[in-house]
């Protein structure tokens, strides 16, 4: 008992989330300078945010590896169950996306959106026109709702 | 939590903070899977949030609990006045840009 495992496992943890924080931010950074002047900007972008998205999910992995290695079952059994409830989210709603990339419908995930985060219902409540379907034509669209 | 917990306000703004991250981790996920991110309004705001991360890290370590608490309810009371112009289609950010 030199060396808490406990001390060990929150070291590990912050050392990754603080490099996948940078090495995102950086690849976000990289692709947002790109799309001034490329059409792949936007693709590097969401690599970055794909990053972002798997941190916290690679931290429960990385928690559920050592409280199973560390035999504590109730803290593995909680971990787990987090990781089990994002896999079902991101499987339940992955369905409408396949083979149809931002063509979904933005009336109900208007309502999505407000249902989860008054600030984005705040945000919808001042844009002056709804996204369409067409992913340039949102774009565009959002980008004047930010800029009026 | 602060009020009714009696939470030090450090503690109780970490552990929401936390909480925030682990939810929003569930529906990121499957916001993106849909392709319902759009990365030239993403890519900005993940940068912003990094630098304010960062900031604000050090903020709460260096600044009293008591002017921290304040400098929270002028940041919240000028977020919140912000929103409530947007709704009837004022934006503060034209003005200032």
């Amino acid at each position: 008992m030199t060396d808490l495992p406990h001390d060990h496992l929150e070291r590990r943890l912050a050392r990754t989330l603080g490099l996948g924080t940078w090495i995102g931010s950086t690849v976000i950074a990289v692709g947002f300078l790109a799309s001034l002047r490329l059409p792949i900007g936007g693709a590097i972008e969401m690599a970055g945010v794909a990053i972002f998205i798997a941190l916290p999910v690679l931290r429960l992995a990385l928690m559920l590896a050592t409280f199973a290695r560390r035999q504590e079952w109730a803290f593995a059994a909680t971990a787990a169950l987090v990781l089990l409830i994002i896999a079902i989210s991101a499987a339940s709603s992955a369905k409408p996306a396949d083979g149809a990339q931002g063509r979904s419908r933005p009336v109900q995930r208007n309502s999505a959106v407000t249902s989860i985060s008054p600030t984005m219902a705040a945000l919808n409540a001042g844009r002056p026109h709804r996204p369409s379907r067409n992913p340039s034509t949102r774009l565009v669209s959002s980008r004047a709702a930010m800029a009026s | 939590m602060d009020t009714a917990l009696r939470l030090p306000i450090k503690v109780s703004s970490a552990t929401s903070t936390f909480m925030i991250g682990v939810t929003a981790a569930a529906s990121a996920a499957a916001y993106f899977l849909r392709g319902d991110i759009i990365p030239a309004i993403a890519g900005p705001i993940v940068l912003g949030s990094v630098l304010g991360a960062l900031a604000g890290a050090k903020l709460v370590l260096a600044v009293p609990d008591g002017r921290l608490r304040l400098l929270f309810v002028a940041t919240l009371a000028l977020l919140s006045l912000q929103m409530a112009l947007a709704a009837f289609g004022v934006n503060l950010a034209r003005g200032m840009a």
